[in-house]
């Protein structure tokens, strides 16, 4: 059964107690909030995620108001995990961000028996593309247009490799997009779903676009890597796909994994047999249409000798 | 004076034609270094060697002369992994 089958009154009576049980990928959550604001922007973001029955969760969240005088003056919201609240409090507008980052933030932090890579990565013809790049590169406004034409979602930010059979694990959640990029995808994209933008964010403004229904129905299917694409988005500038050597691309995606030191051998394992499966390059691009017709050329070619 | 892999490394690899990452077991870093380094290091996981059995390799190895200057590139090379903790000075 999916969150949309429920009443909105039923959704709210389950946010509040005893929480909301969902799966996004392979997690499991449950959150619990008393907002209206939290549970309104996640009754039109998250619908087409499956319920599943309490009490077990991976992740135990809270959305609410700090103790004290912020619950009243210049409002604020607190986000707790397992009942302990590793953040400070943000304003109270900032909610809903609050938990796509809450989340995001407990998937880095605690999902070691993965290799963890700060990177989007979507499928297409059954082979992964990781998007790996430092924020302000244009990774999520790419990813949002690419799962627009064709490929399929397994992440906007975290790329979860498998250490088993380095295949890649989908955890398909709403793509987070940030000043520019939420008008240039509300162009792009004028029947997608996004939810309210909330601006003075430490990101910016920032807004969320729903993730394909078609994506989250295949979130138990893992994918093989192929691709290792390194995107930069440039104005103005003329599109060039340049292939990176393998051993670049594994420095490179090494730096940019949240757990490699810290699984040591073994993340170097994973990595390897990721970057042994595919092709890397370097993307620069400046025209949506132009980048959206590279990876459609990249998504027929084969996989590496 | 004879070099040898240093103790608990098993050359965990990637490789391209040019060169290779390597991850280092006692450290726990993972190093870029080319691929003439990569040959010397395995050429010392087969057996240590000194200097002029290791220049003698890679001159076999990449058709050069064994001369003072495949010498001198092969003393920095095994620097450079001396270096990063991945060879060391086989004791007396």
């Amino acid at each position: 059964m999916k969150i949309s089958a429920l009443s909105p009154a039923e959704l709210r009576r389950r946010l509040r107690s005893p929480g909301l049980y969902f799966r996004t990928g392979v997690f499991t959550a449950c959150l619990r909030t008393r907002l209206e604001e939290v549970a309104s922007t996640f009754a039109l973001l998250y619908g087409d995620y499956p319920l599943v029955d309490g009490p077990y969760a991976d992740f135990h969240l809270e959305l609410a108001p700090p103790r004290g005088l912020r619950r009243w003056i210049r409002p604020q919201v607190a986000f707790h995990f397992d009942g302990e609240a590793p953040f400070k409090p943000l304003p109270r507008n900032q909610a809903f961000a609050m938990f796509e980052w809450g989340l995001n933030w407990c998937v880095s932090s605690l999902a070691n028996h993965y290799l963890i890579i700060h990177a989007a990565v979507i499928e297409k013809n059954g082979r992964a593309a990781i998007l790996p790049a430092p924020p302000g590169s244009g990774k999520s406004t790419l990813c949002a247009v690419l799962i627009r034409h064709g490929w399929r979602l397994l992440s906007d930010e975290l790329a979860l490799v498998r250490r088993s059979d380095f295949r890649l694990m989908p955890l398909p959640r709403p793509v987070s997009l940030k000043n520019a990029s939420i008008d240039v995808m509300k162009r792009h994209a004028p029947d997608a779903v996004f939810s309210p933008s909330v601006s003075d964010t430490v990101k910016g403004t920032v807004a969320q676009m729903k993730a394909p229904a078609a994506s989250i129905a295949r979130a138990d299917e893992t994918a093989l890597p192929g691709w290792v694409v390194f995107p930069r988005y440039e104005g103005g500038t003329p599109l060039t796909l340049t292939p990176v050597p393998r051993t670049r691309a594994f420095m490179r995606v090494a730096d940019n994994a949240f757990n490699y030191a810290q699984l040591g051998a073994e993340a170097f394992e994973a990595l390897a047999g990721v970057i042994a499966q595919s092709d890397c390059y370097d993307f620069r691009y400046s025209d949506i249409d132009e980048a959206v017709a590279a990876f459609e050329q990249l998504s027929m070619q084969g996989g590496p000798p | 004076m004879k070099w040898r892999l240093c103790r608990g490394q098993t050359l965990r690899l990637l490789s391209t034609d040019d060169e290779s990452v390597i991850y280092n077991d006692r450290s726990g870093a993972t190093h870029l270094i080319s691929m003439p380094a990569t040959r010397l290091l395995q050429r010392l996981q087969q057996a240590p060697a000194d200097t002029a059995t290791l220049a003698a390799f890679s001159a076999l190895e990449w058709a050069l002369e064994d001369d003072a200057e495949l010498d001198h590139v092969v003393e920095a090379l095994l620097a450079e992994l001396d270096e990063a903790g991945l060879i060391e000075v086989c004791p007396s």
